[in-house]
């Protein structure tokens, strides 16, 4: 009996489309059994999302407006990883475009895919302490309210729906027991 | 911030790519500034992801290699909801085919977006327990491997990366808040 591989080797990529913040391929792979398959994958850059949480032990959420969900939802803040940038650069720029402040203390809290059933997006999560006030431009196409949370509060926000984003949940919880909070 | 962003009246689709699981197109629409915005989105089934757990506390989670991710990932039993299936159904299915068990009790954990910057998906996670064997098919270019763990064990597996997904973290994190096992 022929053994193949278990990691799904390439045998063909086609690309299919070209964004701004997306690209899309179809892979051609050799399955386990040796048939083919094929998989379309979305190629997203790696990401952060950061857990602020201030003196008071209040968590600095923003709200904006996603258009896939045609909502407006309230996260973690979060953002792309730009070419040269570390996790904790692209981390310590997101908290002064989205919320306005600088951390002195950011703590690695896990990294994960996103969605690895289709897309390639690999996120790490941060916890943030020691916040000051300190502004940078944000984007010019995001529009965001800042929302302030008790940390304590987490489980509940999240059970009352007002939440309701896979990383800002995971990352949340995660910071939760990271503090004690939970 | 403007309310009438939350309309899609104005906004003008246009298909790019439309694939055996995904599609996606690119949505035009005008910001609160009055600037016109593309942006690329995914089209993504609504899934389900199911943190299933016996009667000793021990949780079933599902191993199998990820293109997107390129590695092996360890995953919470999660798939697409069929066209016209109710989330629940979804659930009980998936266990069948993902990790041999049906459960007797299923309490909803939440509801989330995978990746609501650039895509439709919704995930809906559930608790299982009194779990029975009960056998249904796999997807054919699916090779799943299952691995029983400690619910005790998962903070753990969180922090040293042997976890590294959005939803399963989300997941498992809220069932052991239900477990009551903080």
């Amino acid at each position: 009996m022929t053994m193949y591989p278990d990691n799904e080797p390439t045998i063909s990529s086609r690309s299919i489309y070209s964004g701004r913040i997306i690209d899309v391929r179809v892979d051609t792979v050799q399955l386990q059994n040796g048939r083919q398959s094929t998989r379309e994958i979305v190629d997203h850059a790696p990401s952060i999302c950061v857990v602020p949480v201030d003196s008071d032990g209040n968590v600095l959420l923003v709200r904006q407006y996603r258009k896939p969900t045609n909502d407006f939802l309230l996260e973690v803040p979060a953002g792309g990883i730009e070419p040269g940038e570390t996790p904790e650069e692209a981390t310590r720029r997101e908290l002064q475009e989205e919320i306005g402040h600088t951390a002195d203390n950011l703590v690695a809290l896990s990294a994960f895919w996103l969605a690895p059933g289709w897309c390639s997006e690999y996120m790490y999560a941060f916890l943030a302490t020691g916040l000051t006030a300190a502004n940078l431009d944000s984007d010019e196409d995001e529009f965001i309210e800042v929302v302030r949370v008790p940390l304590s509060d987490a489980a509940g926000v999240i059970g009352r729906g007002e939440i309701q984003d896979a990383k800002s949940v995971a990352a949340l919880l995660l910071a939760a027991r990271a503090l004690g909070a939970d | 911030m403007s309310g009438t962003l939350g309309n899609s009246a104005g906004t003008v689709s246009r298909s790019v790519y439309e694939g055996q699981v995904i599609n996606v197109r690119e949505d035009t629409f005008v910001l609160p500034d009055g600037r016109e915005h593309t942006a690329a989105i995914v089209e993504y089934p609504s899934s389900v992801s199911v943190v299933p757990v016996f009667n000793d506390g021990d949780v079933m989670l599902v191993h199998q290699f990820r293109k997107p991710a390129d590695c092996f990932l360890l995953e919470a039993p999660a798939g697409k909801m069929e066209p016209g299936e109710q989330p629940e159904t979804a659930a009980l299915r998936e266990l069948q085919e993902e990790i041999g068990h049906t459960a007797g009790r299923l309490d909803p954990l939440a509801s989330y977006w995978a990746a609501p910057a650039y895509c439709i998906q919704r995930i809906h996670s559930y608790l299982a327990r009194d779990l029975e064997p009960a056998r249904l098919d796999a997807d054919e270019d699916e090779f799943i491997g299952v691995r029983r763990v400690p619910m005790a064990e998962i903070p753990g597996m969180i922090a040293d990366g042997s976890i590294r997904d959005a939803k399963s973290i989300a997941s498992l994190l809220l069932a052991m808040r239900v477990m009551g096992d903080n």
